[in-house]
């Protein structure tokens, strides 16, 4: 069995203000506190890379953990923001940056808020049918590279930030490591056009993604406790992607949660893609008291994806 | 009329739970009553599914008091 043994993140210092864009967008401070929920949203610097923002939280998990490169056997990047051009593949460059093993598969996947779900079923799969017994999975969608600050709808949401997973092999030593399972994915892709990237320019029709995620994610979640036995009272944290402090309220009423069973913290970050889970899960899975916590990432695709971390 | 009024006054007090609607909000536009882009969406998806209609992107625009809105989901109702 694969589980969780760290995780660590990167985000840039800068963090640019909306409560500045008031009058430019016609919004006051409480819809943007309040309604959407991110006072200012991380941003990248000009010249760094999606490669590079790996590499920070690559060394952010060195300080954490006893994780050493000879060691690791997969090396994954989650992006649909990559380096340059994509070729070579942002997993292989954050391989050469950090002089990881030759023999260290590597890899990207592209997907965006589903994509950390995604990302750990790929990679525990992965590890496992290949008898691997340490990797990393990468996020890092840097989405400043592809938003217009005049775009009302993403320009106030989106932030930069990246994060790194070390997946190993469940030890006898790690009885309190977060094991995942119980993984529910979905897609739908005729409704894809609701968030798109052309012309190096990202549109996102606002009532169209509310709707998707609003329906989809109640349903999945309902799902994934039915084919696990279990019920919302079995649950200790349900963690959703943080696509905005709306979408986590509205998720939080459709589905009669108590406030204190749904975290967020996107108010100093906006919505990280798919680093906003494990963003939020490095501030919560150090405490000893969890059990067994949701997580359900949701979004560009359209894709959603969900399942259990349990101790 | 009423019936379809009283749901759609619900549906919008429970969206927007810190309004306090009255007769005289109903034919001002939703914005001007304290209604956000965000609210409307929730209303709109509220609406669909309470009234089983859909409400195509297109005609949203036309949705924008509460009288307008009244007025619509009662024609959908009407056509089924």
């Amino acid at each position: 069995m694969i589980v969780l043994q760290g995780i660590a993140s990167y985000v840039p210092e800068n963090c640019q203000s909306n409560l500045e864009k008031q009058e430019l967008f016609g919004v006051d401070e409480n819809f943007l506190i309040n309604k959407v929920g991110v006072e200012c949203r991380a941003l990248k610097a000009k010249d760094e890379e999606t490669s590079d923002m790996c590499v920070k939280a690559y060394r952010a998990l060195e300080k954490k953990t006893r994780a050493s490169l000879e060691d690791i056997e997969c090396l994954i990047v989650c992006t649909q923001n990559p380096d340059g051009g994509g070729i070579p593949h942002t997993s292989a460059v954050v391989h050469g940056k950090l002089d990881a093993p030759q023999s260290c598969a590597s890899f990207d996947i592209s997907l965006g808020c589903s994509g950390y779900v995604y990302g750990l079923s790929i990679a525990a799969s992965f590890m496992l049918a290949n008898g691997m017994k340490k990797g990393l999975l990468f996020t890092a969608d840097p989405y400043s590279k592809i938003i217009d600050p005049a775009d009302k709808n993403t320009v106030l949401l989106f932030g930069d930030a990246a994060s790194v997973t070390l997946l190993g092999e469940a030890t006898e030593e790690s009885p309190m490591a977060w094991k995942p399972k119980g993984f529910r994915f979905a897609s739908r892709g005729k409704d894809g056009q609701a968030l798109h990237n052309t012309n190096g320019e990202l549109f996102m029709n606002g009532r169209a993604i509310f709707n998707f995620a609003a329906t989809v994610v109640p349903a999945q979640v309902e799902e994934l406790l039915v084919s696990q036995g279990l019920t919302q009272a079995d649950i200790d944290l349900f963690v959703f992607h943080q696509g905005s402090k709306y979408i986590i309220d509205t998720l939080r009423k459709r589905m009669h949660l108590p406030p204190e069973k749904v975290p967020s913290n996107l108010l100093r970050l906006g919505n990280t893609v798919s680093s906003s889970l494990p963003i939020l899960l490095e501030e919560i899975l150090e405490k000893r008291e969890l059990r067994r916590i949701l997580l359900s990432g949701f979004g560009v695709g359209l894709s959603w994806a969900s399942c259990l971390l349990e101790r | 009329m009423a019936d379809i009024r009283n749901e759609v006054i619900d549906i919008i007090n429970k969206v927007c739970d810190t309004l306090q609607l009255e007769p005289e909000h109903y034919s001002m536009p939703l914005r001007d009553v304290g209604v956000d882009s965000l609210d409307l969406s929730s209303i709109l998806l509220e609406l669909e599914e309470h009234f089983n209609i859909g409400i195509p992107e297109d005609d949203v625009e036309k949705l924008a008091t509460i009288d307008r809105i009244v007025e619509y989901v009662t024609v959908q109702k009407g056509r089924e």
